[in-house]
C-alpha cells in the first residue's frame, strides 16, 4: 500500500460541482480516484485535470457495484468516499491524525446537509465515509448503499472532518426523487432482508411529495423493525414518523412515540424538540413548556442521531416564547424570544414575536432604541423585518429611521420608498423611485405602482395618468394599470367602467392601498384619507370589493385583539364584543 | 382541674378595664393586674373584680412589666389579655377544655380585631401567643412586642404549642374611637430601635420594626428591616406564626414604596406556600394595576373574591375578598371603557359595604352621565336606601359635582329637611335651584347666609352669577360693585369684572393663573348648563390666547359635554398643537370625530394615541369601535349598491343588533 488516504467517488455529469469538491480534497488525499458512470458534460475533462486516476464503468443500476469498482482501484492504506456535490468543510488537517494512531476500522462523520438556501436551516447526520482499505470492507445495496460492517465496535465517532452537501433546488429533488423510487421499489423486491432501511428512505420520498399517508406506513415499517444497533437510522425514522402524523393531525399518537422514544434516548434534544412542537400543534402550551424547556437544558446530540440544528437553543427557544405568549406570560416570552436571537439572529421568527410582546408596553420610539441597542437592527434580514413591523404598527416613519440605523442598508429600497410614501416625504420618495427604475428595473410593476401613487398623493392626476398608461402598455401589468386608472378617474369625479376581467385584480390593488393608507403617518393625513375613501367607493361598487372591505375590516379588529391579548387575554370579554367565529 | 391565672398590665384603662374582667370572672381563678401608673380609677375598679393588683414602676421595658405579673401568678396556666379586650363569653368551656390537655405547652388563641367606625365595625382576625403554663422559666423578653416564646422554646425545642380553636378574645381597641395617636408610632420606633441594638437578630423583632416603619411611611427601611427578617425563617416552626403576614407586609412596602415587579415577585413566593391567601391575590392584582397588566390585575382580584374564609394566621383585612376587589375590578373595566361592566362591579363593592363612599362616587358618575333621567332617579334610589340627612347630603353631594342638578337639588333638599342645615348645603341648593330657574327661591336661600362673614363673598358670587344667567345686568353690577371693594386678589377681580362686561366695552384680554381659572369654569359650566352658550363664546372672546392655550383641553371636554363638536373639535385642535403628544387630548379628538360620524379621521387619532401610550387600552379599544363603525358602513353601502345579495342583509342585520 501505498500512502495514507485514497478519495473515492463515482460521478455522473456534475460539471457544476466537482470542481468545488475536489478543491476540497485534494491538499489531504494521497490519490484521487474518479469512476465516471456516463457523463455527457465536462465532468471528465475537470476530472482529468486533478488525477490521472479516472475510469469510465458502464451503469447497471447498482451504486454499491459502481462504488465497490472505484475501491478496487484504491492503493492507500484508507479509503474516504464523498460525492461530487458535497465538500470537506472543516478540519480536513484533523482527517490524517485521525486515523494515524487509532485501533477502529472505519469513521463515522458528520454530513451537514443544508435544507434551504440560509447559512442556518441545515441537519446534521453521522454517515460512514472512511473505512480501511481491506477487502471485506465493501459497499452493499443497489441504492443508498451502505459499507458492511458487522461489528460496531470496530467503527469510530469523530465530529471532524464535517462533510457538507449543498442545497439542491426544488426541482431537481423532483427527478432525483423520482429516479429513486424507482430504484428502491427494485431494490425491495431483491433485498428483503434490507427492508427497514429501503422502507426508511422511501418514506423520506413520500414525505419529500407531501404524501403523508405513505410516507407514515413507510416509516412505521422502519421504526417497528429497526433497533438500538442502528441509532442513525432508527432516531431519523422516529422523527419522521412524528413529523408525519402531526402534518395528518393525528397529534395523539405523535406524542405518545415521542413520550416511549424519550425515555429510551433521554439525551435525543431533537425529540424533545418534537414532542414540544407536537403539543404546540395541539394547544397544550404549559406541556409543550416543560417539553421545550427539557431540550434547551440538552446539548447538541451526538452526531449518531440525526439532528435539526436549533433544537438544543434558538429553535427551541422561540417555540417556548411562542408557548408563553400564548400563555399570556408576556415577559417571559420576551426573554425567550431575545434569548434565540442571541444564539442566532439571522434566525428572524422570534422578531415578530418579540416585536408584539413590546409593542403593548413600550412605545414604539422607546422600540427602536431597545432593537438598535441590540443590534438587531444591522443586518439584512433582521432589519428588513422590523421595518415590516414597524409599518404594519402604523409608523412608516419609524420604519425608515430602522432602515438608517444600519451599518449597511440593505432594507429593499423598494420597501424603503413605500415608507416615504406614507410618511408624507413624496419628494423623497420619488428620488429613491427614479433611482430604483434606473438602477434595477425600469419595468417593475410595483415600483410603477409607488410612483403612480406619489403623484396621485401629490395631487398631480395628469402625471398619474401619463405614468398609467405607460403601465398599461405591457400586458401582465394591465389589470393594475386599469385599477390605478379606474383610482384616479374617480378622484377626478369621472368613473370608468372596467371589463370584468380586470375586476379581481381592481380589488387586490385598491384594497392594498386602503390597507398603506390605514398604516400612513405624518401630516398630510388628509390626502391619505381622501384616497383610501376614494378606493372603498369604488370597490363598494363591486360585490366582490364590498366583500374583500368586509373582511379586511374584520381582520385588522382581529390585528388590535390580538395585540390586547398579549397583555389583556382575561378579560378579553371586555374588547371582544363578537361572539361569532371572530 | 388546672388553674387559671389571668395577668395584665395596665395605665389609666378605666374605660374598658371592667369590660374585660368580666368577661373572664366565671372561667379565671385568680386576677393579677400589674399597673405601671394608673391616674384613674382603673385600680379601684380592678380591685372591686377581686384583682390582685401590683404597683410597678414604669421602666421603659413592657417585658418588665409582664414579668411582674407572672412572679406573683399561682395558677397552672396564663393567660393575659389587654384592657382593651375581652374573651367571649362562649369560649369558656373550650378554655377549660385546652388547660386540661396534659401535652400542650402553650396556645396561640383567635383573636378579632375590631376597628373603623361605631356603626359599621370591620373584623380582622389574628393569632396570638396568649396561653401558656405557668413555670418559672417562661418570662417575657424584649422592650417591646415582648416574646414569650423564646424562652418557652429554650426550655425545650420541641415543646408542644397549639391554637385553641375555639377560645376567641375581642380587641376593640382600633375602633375609630379609641384610635391610637401618631406618637404612638413614634415611640414605638423608638423604642424598637433600641431593642434592635440589643438583639439585631431577633427575626421578630425585625418584623416588628419593619411594620412600624411602615406605618411611618418609611418604606425603604421598612424593607430592609423585613428582608432580614424573612432570611433564613422557616415555616412550620412556631416562631414563625407570623410569617404569612410577614410576607404580606414585604408586598406591601414594594408596592407603596413603586417597586411592583419585587412586590410581584414576593406575592409569587407567598402564594406558593400560601395557596388560599387572599391578602397576597388582592395585593398582587394591586401591583399587576400598577404595572399595566390589566388582564392578570383581574384575574388576580377575581380570585381573591371567590376565596373562602381566611384563616386566622393570615389576618386578613376586610375587604379583599369584597368590597375592595370588586372596586379595582370595576376600574380595570374602565381602562377598557367599558363603563357598563364597571358599573356592575362597583355596585357589587358597594352592596359588600355600603360605606365604601368612593364606589357610591363612581356608581353616580357613570349612572348620571350628564343625564337627568327617571331611570337614573329610581336606581339611586333603589340602591341606596337613604335614610339620614347624612347620607342624603353625601349623594346629594356627588350629584352635585357631577352637575346633576335636578337630582342633586332633590337629595340636598331632604338632607336639609332631615336636620342638615349648614352653609354649604344652602349654597349648593341654591345653585341647583337657579339652574332650574327657580330663582328666587334661590336667592332667598342665599340671602340667609349673606351676613355670614365667613360666606359673604362665597354667596355674593353666586348672586351675581345668577343674576347674570339672568340677564340682570343691573343687579349683577350692583353685587360685582360690592365685590370689588371686597379687596380679593386680581385675578378673582378680573373674573367678577367679566361677569359684568358690556357687549362692547373693550377692557383688554384677561389672563388668569391656572388655580384662579377654576372659579370662571365654575361660571362657564353653568352658563352651558343653563343653555347659555353665547355668553360662553363672550367671555371666551376676552381671554388672553395664552389663556386658551393652556386650558384648550378642558375647553374641548366642556364643549363635547354639551354635544357642540365643532367648538369642540376647534379648541382640540388649539390644544394639540403645543402638546402633540397628549395622549388625553387624542383620544378627546378621536372621540369628536366618531360623533362626528368621521371614522377614519377618529382612527387617525386614536392610532396616534396608541403610539404615545401602547399601555393603556383605552385607545386601542376606541380604535376597535371604529373599525366597527367602518364595518357597519361598508355594510349598509353594501346592501344599497347590491340588493340582491342576501349575505349583505344578514350581516347587517347582525351587526346593527350588535352595536
Amino acid at each position: 500500500m501505498t500512502g495514507l488516504i485514497s478519495i473515492a467517488m463515482i460521478v455522473k455529469n456534475e460539471a457544476a460541482m466537482l470542481r468545488a469538491c475536489l478543491d476540497s480534497v485534494k491538499e489531504v488525499a494521497d490519490e484521487i480516484i474518479i469512476v465516471d458512470t456516463g457523463s455527457v458534460d465536462k465532468t471528465i475533462e475537470i476530472a482529468k485535470s486533478y488525477t490521472d486516476k479516472v475510469y469510465r464503468y458502464s451503469w447497471q443500476g447498482d451504486f454499491s457495484a459502481a462504488r465497490n469498482f472505484a475501491i478496487n482501484q484504491c492503493s492507500c492504506e484508507w479509503i474516504l468516499s464523498v460525492d461530487a456535490d458535497e465538500r470537506l468543510a472543516v478540519g480536513y488537517e484533523s482527517l490524517r491524525e485521525l486515523i494515524t494512531s487509532t485501533t477502529k476500522e472505519a469513521f463515522i462523520l458528520p454530513l451537514k446537509g443544508y435544507s434551504g438556501p440560509g447559512g442556518s436551516d441545515y441537519n446534521v447526520i453521522g454517515v460512514l465515509r472512511l473505512f480501511r482499505n481491506l477487502p471485506h470492507y465493501r459497499y452493499i445495496g443497489k441504492i443508498h448503499e451502505q459499507i458492511g460492517i458487522a461489528d460496531q465496535e470496530v467503527v469510530g465517532y469523530s465530529e471532524y472532518p464535517i462533510i457538507s452537501h449543498s442545497y439542491i433546488e426544488p426541482r431537481r429533488r423532483q427527478d432525483k426523487r423520482r429516479r429513486n423510487m424507482q430504484m428502491l421499489a427494485e431494490q425491495l423486491k431483491h433485498e428483503s432482508e434490507n427492508e427497514a432501511f429501503i422502507k426508511y428512505y422511501l418514506g423520506c420520498e413520500w414525505l419529500g411529495m407531501g404524501r403523508y399517508q405513505q410516507a407514515c406506513a413507510c416509516f412505521r415499517c422502519a421504526y417497528e423493525q429497526l433497533d438500538k444497533s442502528h441509532i442513525f437510522f432508527r432516531s431519523s425514522a422516529v422523527r419522521s414518523l412524528v413529523a408525519c402524523l402531526r402534518y395528518m393531525g393525528n397529534f395523539e399518537e405523535a406524542l405518545a412515540i415521542c413520550i416511549r422514544e424519550t425515555a429510551v434516548y433521554p439525551e435525543y434534544t431533537d425529540l424533545f424538540f418534537d414532542g414540544g412542537v407536537v403539543l404546540e400543534q395541539m394547544g397544550e402550551y404549559e406541556a409543550a413548556l416543560r417539553w421545550f424547556e427539557a431540550a434547551v437544558g440538552l446539548t447538541t446530540p451526538l452526531i449518531v442521531y440525526q439532528h435539526s440544528n436549533g433544537t438544543e437553543n434558538f429553535l427551541s427557544q422561540y417555540h417556548l416564547g411562542h408557548c408563553c405568549q400564548m400563555l399570556g406570560k408576556s415577559e417571559e416570552a420576551a426573554e425567550w424570544y431575545e434569548q434565540a436571537l442571541v444564539v442566532n439572529k439571522n434566525f428572524i421568527y422570534p422578531l415578530y414575536g418579540l416585536f408584539m410582546v413590546l409593542v403593548t408596553k413600550k412605545s414604539c420610539e422607546e422600540l427602536v432604541t431597545y432593537f438598535t441597542e441590540r443590534g438587531y437592527v444591522a443586518d439584512g434580514e433582521g432589519q428588513r423585518v422590523l421595518g415590516e413591523l414597524f409599518f404594519a404598527s402604523g409608523r412608516p416613519d419609524l420604519a425608515i429611521k430602522v432602515g438608517s440605523q444600519a451599518e449597511r442598508p440593505s432594507i429593499l429600497s423598494i420597501d424603503l420608498a413605500k415608507y416615504y410614501l406614507y410618511s408624507g416625504d413624496f419628494k423623497q420618495a420619488l428620488t429613491m423611485i427614479d433611482e430604483l427604475q434606473t438602477r434595477q428595473d425600469p419595468n417593475d410593476a410595483v415600483i410603477m405602482k409607488l410612483e403612480i401613487l406619489c403623484y396621485i398623493f401629490l395631487r398631480d392626476l395628469s402625471a398619474a395618468k401619463a405614468k398609467c398608461l405607460i403601465m398599461w402598455r405591457y400586458e401582465p401589468m394591465r389589470g393594475e394599470a386599469m385599477a390605478l386608472l379606474t383610482l384616479i378617474k374617480r378622484l377626478g369625479d369621472h368613473s370608468l367602467k372596467i371589463s370584468e376581467q380586470y375586476e379581481p385584480v381592481l380589488v387586490e390593488s385598491l384594497l392594498r392601498i386602503v390597507a398603506d393608507c390605514a398604516r400612513s403617518y405624518g401630516e398630510n393625513s388628509g390626502v391619505y384619507i381622501e384616497v383610501a375613501k376614494c378606493c372603498e367607493e369604488i370597490m363598494s361598487d363591486l360585490e366582490l370589493g364590498s366583500r374583500a372591505l368586509l373582511d379586511f375590516w374584520k381582520s385588522e379588529i382581529k390585528g388590535i385583539e390580538m395585540l390586547l391579548d398579549v397583555r389583556h387575554k382575561s378579560v378579553r370579554g371586555l374588547y371582544v364584543w363578537k361572539k361569532d367565529g371572530r | 382541674m388546672p388553674a387559671i391565672s389571668l395577668c395584665m398590665i395596665v395605665r389609666d384603662e378605666e374605660k374598658c378595664i371592667a369590660k374585660c374582667l368580666a368577661s373572664v370572672q366565671e372561667v379565671a381563678d385568680e386576677i393579677i393586674v400589674v399597673d405601671t401608673g394608673s391616674k384613674d380609677e382603673t385600680k379601684r375598679i380592678a380591685a372591686g373584680f377581686g384583682a390582685k393588683v401590683i404597683d410597678f414602676i414604669w421602666n421603659g421595658s413592657f417585658a418588665d412589666a409582664r414579668n411582674a405579673s407572672l412572679e406573683a401568678a399561682n395558677g397552672d396556666w396564663v393567660l393575659f389579655l389587654d384592657a382593651d379586650e375581652y374573651l367571649e363569653p362562649s369560649s369558656h368551656e373550650a378554655l377549660r377544655k385546652v388547660v386540661a390537655q396534659a401535652d400542650v405547652e402553650g396556645y396561640y388563641i383567635p383573636i378579632v380585631n375590631i376597628y373603623g367606625n361605631e356603626q359599621q365595625p370591620e373584623q380582622c382576625k389574628d393569632l396570638l401567643f396568649r396561653l401558656f403554663r405557668n413555670r418559672s422559666e417562661y418570662r417575657f423578653r424584649g422592650i417591646i412586642h415582648e416574646q414569650v416564646l423564646t424562652s418557652i422554646l429554650e426550655k425545650d425545642s420541641k415543646a408542644n404549642l397549639a391554637i385553641a380553636h375555639d377560645v376567641i378574645i375581642y380587641h376593640y381597641g382600633y375602633l375609630d374611637s379609641q384610635v391610637q395617636e401618631k406618637d404612638k408610632i413614634n415611640r414605638n420606633l423608638a423604642l424598637l430601635a433600641q431593642q434592635i441594638k440589643d438583639f439585631p437578630e431577633d427575626k421578630y423583632v425585625l418584623y416588628q420594626y419593619g411594620l412600624e416603619l411602615y406605618r411611618a411611611e418609611r418604606y425603604g427601611e421598612s424593607i430592609e428591616m423585613l428582608k432580614k427578617s424573612l432570611a433564613g425563617l422557616k415555616t412550620g416552626g412556631p416562631e414563625s406564626m407570623y410569617f404569612p403576614k410577614l410576607i404580606r407586609l414585604l408586598v406591601m412596602t414594594h408596592y407603596q414604596a413603586r417597586r411592583y415587579e419585587e412586590a410581584v415577585a414576593y406575592v409569587k413566593y407567598g402564594l406558593s406556600i400560601y395557596q388560599d391567601y387572599a391578602d397576597l391575590y388582592h395585593y398582587g392584582g394591586l401591583c399587576f394595576y400598577e404595572l399595566r397588566a390589566y388582564g392578570t390585575s383581574f384575574e388576580y382580584f377575581m380570585k381573591a373574591t371567590t376565596l373562602g374564609e381566611q384563616a386566622y394566621i393570615y389576618g386578613s383585612y376586610p375587604g379583599v375578598r369584597g368590597f375592595r376587589s370588586y372596586y379595582y375590578m370595576g376600574k380595570i373595566c374602565e381602562e377598557f371603557g367599558s363603563e357598563e361592566e364597571a358599573l356592575g362591579h362597583y355596585l357589587a363593592a358597594f352592596r359588600a359595604n355600603p360605606f365604601f363612599t368612593v364606589a357610591l362616587e363612581q356608581i353616580v358618575r357613570i349612572l348620571v352621565k350628564g343625564e337627568e333621567s327617571d331611570d337614573v332617579r329610581i336606581a339611586l334610589a333603589t340602591m341606596c336606601e337613604c335614610c339620614t340627612a347624612d347620607a342624603k347630603f353625601l349623594v346629594g353631594r356627588m350629584l352635585f359635582m357631577e352637575r346633576s342638578y335636578n337630582l342633586a337639588g332633590e337629595y340636598l333638599e331632604a338632607a336639609a329637611s332631615g336636620g342638615l342645615n349648614t352653609a354649604e348645603i344652602a349654597i349648593c341648593r341654591a345653585i341647583c335651584l337657579s339652574q332650574q330657574d327657580r330663582v328666587i327661591e334661590a336667592l332667598k336661600l342665599l340671602d340667609e347666609y349673606i351676613n355670614d362673614s365667613e360666606h359673604y363673598v362665597r354667596v355674593m358670587v353666586n348672586k351675581a352669577i345668577i343674576f347674570w344667567l339672568q340677564d340682570n345686568a343691573f343687579k349683577v353690577r350692583s353685587i360685582t360693585d360690592s365685590l370689588i371693594l371686597v379687596g380679593l386678589d386680581d385675578d378673582f377681580i378680573a373674573i367678577v369684572k367679566l361677569l359684568r362686561l358690556r357687549p362692547n366695552e373693550d377692557v383688554g384680554f384677561v389672563n388668569l393663573r391656572t388655580d384662579s381659572s377654576e372659579l370662571l369654569f365654575d361660571i362657564l359650566l353653568r352658563a352651558m348648563d343653563h343653555g347659555d352658550f353665547k355668553k360662553v363664546d363672550e367671555i371666551l372672546a376676552r381671554m388672553e390666547q395664552a389663556w386658551i392655550k393652556t386650558h384648550a383641553y378642558r375647553l374641548m371636554q366642556m364643549y363635547v359635554r354639551h354635544n357642540r363638536l365643532n367648538d369642540a373639535e376647534r379648541y382640540g385642535h388649539i390644544y394639540l398643537v403645543s402638546n402633540q403628544d397628549s395622549f388625553d387630548a387624542l383620544v378627546g379628538m378621536g372621540d369628536i370625530k366618531g360623533k362626528k360620524a368621521e371614522y377614519w379621521e377618529a382612527a387617525e387619532y386614536y392610532r396616534a394615541a396608541v403610539s404615545v401610550a401602547p399601555c393603556s387600552p383605552k385607545a386601542y379599544v376606541n380604535l376597535l369601535k371604529m373599525y366597527d363603525k367602518l364595518c357597519l358602513e361598508t355594510l349598509k353601502t353594501a346592501v344599497e349598491k347590491h340588493p340582491d345579495v342576501e349575505l349583505f342583509k344578514a350581516m347587517l342585520e347582525q351587526e346593527t343588533a350588535r352595536q
